[in-house]
């Protein structure tokens, strides 16, 4: 009885396989003697890489409508997209990558947005941008005069903006001025009882001719006479000096 | 794709903006050798496990720079992770691995009579008595069509084990195919 590994067709009588022979053999080179059927071998497993596959599940999806792709952190090949791979890819995560981001990447990525689209759509695209920036423009004022005139023309036709008799200086008209609250210029916010109120102070200044009392406007309601206060060159004190009246709010 | 760099990087720009063309490009590419790839390592679904391979290279586009050997090298990275992840899963419960025979016996003039045995069966029987590394290093050159540093730098090993890994894969093809009387 001869043991396993005695026999000598379970030896190897062939020489070994040097570098140079194992690249030619699966590279799919000739190569001599007995190695011949080792080509076989690696003939097959290649067309194994050659047979269409069909996609599956969510790809289907992708392949059909495409989905824009997002960085994610261990998503890809989780620990193979992080590792080093000594020369192979160079990945990095989004963290990492963002500050690097450069504006022709970005500018690179929209132009081939745009150009995945269709024909209809880029051609509404481009109207669209002509249309905002000859708006943008003409709201700025820096068409050509041709262009400005006739721009302020559509403008309006569109939105009027001519003032009407309502809307002259001074005519009391709701919105037409900032002097209804601003009754002494100093761009104080008032009211309509404190405009009241220093109207009375200037017609009680020295000189009340340096300091023409404005004209409140119409719409505003008039301050009520106060009788406590006297007539200017009286001596007589008012009989109920004027109390501060608290706040609606408060009891 | 095929050699011309800067198409592979329009398409690849085209992708990472989502267009389908793109991904179709990419995965009709890359997708039959990836299914090989796993089919003959014995994946237990190695469609399912392609797709779920390229779901991966899709979702990590934006962060991938590099040619296209590199992208070919990245995507067979992914595949043989996520290889090794169901391997790691499938080892809870027992395996069973049937594979149909296919019948033929080797002798005589081996290289006609293999030529005449070409299938996914036959690979199978073939390889099936290679070491899982030797079959791993075996497959990423032949069916990925990948170089020894980036078989290295898939499996984690030094290029000299690399080579070393495929000289003894090829001789153990030899020995295998050339031993008559072999039932395959």
């Amino acid at each position: 009885v001869t043991p396993l590994g005695d026999d000598r067709s379970e030896m190897h009588p062939h020489r070994r396989i040097d570098d140079d022979t194992a690249e030619r053999l699966l590279a799919g080179l000739p190569v001599d003697g007995d190695c011949r059927a080792v080509v076989a071998v690696v003939r097959a497993c290649r067309r194994l890489g050659e047979r269409p596959v069909a996609p599956r599940g969510e790809l289907v999806t992708w392949l059909a409508a495409g989905v824009p792709p997002r960085c994610t952190a261990g998503g890809a090949g989780g620990a193979a997209d992080r590792t080093d791979r000594r020369g192979l890819a160079t990945v990095v995560t989004t963290t990492q990558q963002r500050p690097r981001v450069a504006l022709g990447r970005v500018l690179a990525t929209v132009a081939a947005k745009v150009a995945g689209l269709s024909v209809a759509v880029k051609v509404a695209l481009g109207a669209t941008i002509a249309a905002a920036s000859i708006s943008t423009a003409g709201m700025a004022g820096v068409l050509p005069d041709a262009w400005q005139v006739r721009f302020d023309a559509v403008v309006e036709t569109v939105i009027p903006t001519s003032a009407g008799p309502d809307d002259e200086p001074g005519s009391g008209q709701v919105g037409g001025s900032d002097d209804d609250t601003d009754a002494d210029g100093t761009g104080e916010i008032l009211d309509a009882d404190q405009v009241g109120e220093r109207e009375r102070q200037r017609a009680e200044s020295p000189h009340p001719q340096d300091h023409p009392a404005p004209t409140p406007p119409a719409h505003l309601p008039t301050p009520p006479v106060d009788e406590s206060i006297p007539p200017e060159g009286s001596d007589t004190p008012p009989a109920n000096p004027p109390q501060p009246t608290p706040p609606a709010s408060r009891p | 794709l095929a050699g011309d760099d800067e198409e592979f990087q329009e398409v690849l720009l085209a992708a990472r903006t989502g267009a389908p063309w793109a991904f179709a490009r990419l995965y009709g590419d890359l997708a039959p050798a990836v299914a090989g790839y796993l089919r003959v390592q014995q994946a237990a679904e190695p469609e399912d496990l392609t797709s779920e391979v390229f779901l991966g290279v899709f979702r990590g586009l934006a962060a991938f720079e590099g040619s296209q050997p590199q992208f070919r090298s990245w995507v067979f990275t992914i595949a043989h992770r996520r290889l090794q992840d169901e391997r790691r899963r499938a080892a809870r419960r027992p395996h069973l691995a049937p594979v149909d025979g296919h019948g033929g016996l080797l002798g005589g003039d081996v290289e006609q009579e293999a030529l005449a045995s070409l299938g996914d069966q036959w690979v199978l029987r073939v390889c099936e008595d290679l070491s899982a590394d030797q079959r791993t290093v075996l497959l990423l050159r032949t069916v990925a069509d990948l170089s020894a540093p980036q078989v290295a730098a898939i499996t984690g090993k030094t290029e000299g084990a690399v080579r070393a890994l495929q000289r003894r894969a090829l001789e153990a093809l030899r020995r295998k195919v050339t031993r008559k009387g072999v039932s395959m």
